[in-house]
């Protein structure tokens, strides 16, 4: 039964126009680990990752095109849901480098949070959220402009300036999705204007 | 002092939910009624008009943008025929008409929604008036007054809009029905049932802020 809504859906997704434009073809670890938030993703997203059976996917999918930054950073998410944090971050660097905007956001909250004993580092965690928010995640959008005005990345080389810091929360206005995203945004707008980073 | 009673009624009014579903049957406000649809009986107008967000909605919900606005209508408006004063039909009836560009027909049935108790239409009511929506009273008190009850009845929403608009001043001119620990509490219950939804996570966070600067002026 799951496996048919999971069919029905992917099939649903691809008539949607939705699948990549760069012609990759949908895999079994798109099918089973991509994320609902992911804007490069191909598949309709999941949000409760089968943690052995996507890695299995992951991992062979990977094995077979290992230069590919959105497999990579579905193998890196499945990897670190399941504990394995040292073996993840490999993958998750790699697709952030290729510019993965998704992998770019989300290595930055897991190093911005020291989640699983990974150890905190500001200034990685700015430069991987403005290169997040220039390529157009919602997510780095709001939260590089927090955590400046936050004074999180005091002491790092902050990379935007505050022209480039307010387009980032006018695009993060246009962009929310549903009430809390939007009330987000105009608290973020409030704090930034307020603090000593936006003069 | 009148922030208690406010809140032993509301508290009040739960247990009375409460006890209506232990029996089977709906409750309106704060008191049961005998003639009500049972408990898990979904109408039409549940069926075509529900809010996905509505914590007391009795299906999955019928997203804005695919709403069929006339059926809808008709199908609440001949449920409350069957069930008048009925709270939940009452609020989605009210919810489409807003949808229909009826914004009199809106405000007028939501508020009855709302005064029957019904958080969601309590919720809706203040984002109407804080808002500035045609119609609604404009009146920023008013807002005050429907979030703290919806607040207090446990929306999110109003949970998290309460303490934000305490804490920027824009209920300077009311006198407040939830007192700063109320405000704390209801940080702490969106904290607590808001799902690890990463984005409201950053909201409470930075209102918590906002409630300590508030606290400590």
């Amino acid at each position: 039964m799951r496996h048919l809504a999971l069919m029905t859906a992917l099939i649903a997704f691809a008539y949607s126009g939705a699948a990549s434009a760069e012609g990759d073809f949908i895999t079994e670890c798109d099918a089973l680990v991509s994320h609902p938030e992911d804007p490069d993703r191909i598949a309709p997203g999941v949000g409760d990752v089968l943690l052995l059976a996507g890695k299995a996917a992951c991992e062979a999918a990977v094995a077979e095109d290992p230069e590919n930054r959105r497999l990579r950073y579905q193998l890196g998410r499945v990897l670190f849901y399941g504990g394995e944090t040292t073996e993840s971050l490999p993958h998750l660097e790699f697709a952030a480098e290729e510019g993965s905007k998704q992998a770019q956001f989300v290595l930055g909250y897991i190093i911005d949070e020291a989640l699983q004993g990974i150890t905190r580092d500001a200034c990685k965690v700015e430069d991987l959220w403005v290169r997040s928010a220039r390529q157009g995640r919602f997510a780095a959008r709001v939260s590089y402009p927090r955590n400046v005005a936050l004074g999180k990345f005091d002491g790092c080389d902050i990379q935007a300036n505050p022209s480039e810091i307010n387009s980032f929360i006018e695009a993060a206005r246009g962009q929310a999705d549903g009430y809390y995203q939007g009330l987000l945004v105009a608290e973020v707008a409030a704090t930034y204007a307020a603090s000593d980073h936006a003069k | 002092m009148q922030n208690r009673s406010v809140l032993s009624a509301v508290l009040e009014g739960l247990a009375a939910l409460k006890r209506c579903a232990g029996v089977g049957l709906i409750a309106v406000g704060v008191f049961c009624t005998n003639t009500a649809i049972a408990k898990d009986d979904a109408t039409t107008c549940d069926l075509l008009a529900a809010h996905p967000q509505d914590p007391d909605r009795i299906v999955d919900g019928v997203p804005t943008s695919v709403v069929d606005q006339l059926a809808a209508i008709a199908a609440c408006e001949a449920g409350l025929v069957a069930e008048p004063g009925h709270p939940r039909l009452t609020y989605q009836l009210a919810r489409v008409y807003f949808y229909n560009g009826r914004s009199a027909d809106a405000v007028k049935t939501m508020e009855k929604a709302a005064a029957a108790g019904y958080r969601q239409a309590q919720f809706v009511m203040g984002a109407l008036i804080s808002n500035n929506r045609p119609d609604a009273s404009g009146d920023m008190c008013d807002a005050e007054f429907w979030w703290a009850k919806s607040a207090m009845a446990g929306r999110l929403a109003a949970q998290v809009s309460y303490v934000r608009h305490v804490t920027k001043g824009l209920f300077d001119a009311c006198a407040l029905h939830a007192d700063e620990d109320d405000m704390a509490s209801f940080l702490e219950n969106v904290r607590a049932t808001g799902g690890g939804d990463y984005y409201l996570r950053l909201l409470v966070s930075d209102l918590t802020e906002d409630l300590r600067a508030y606290r400590d002026r």
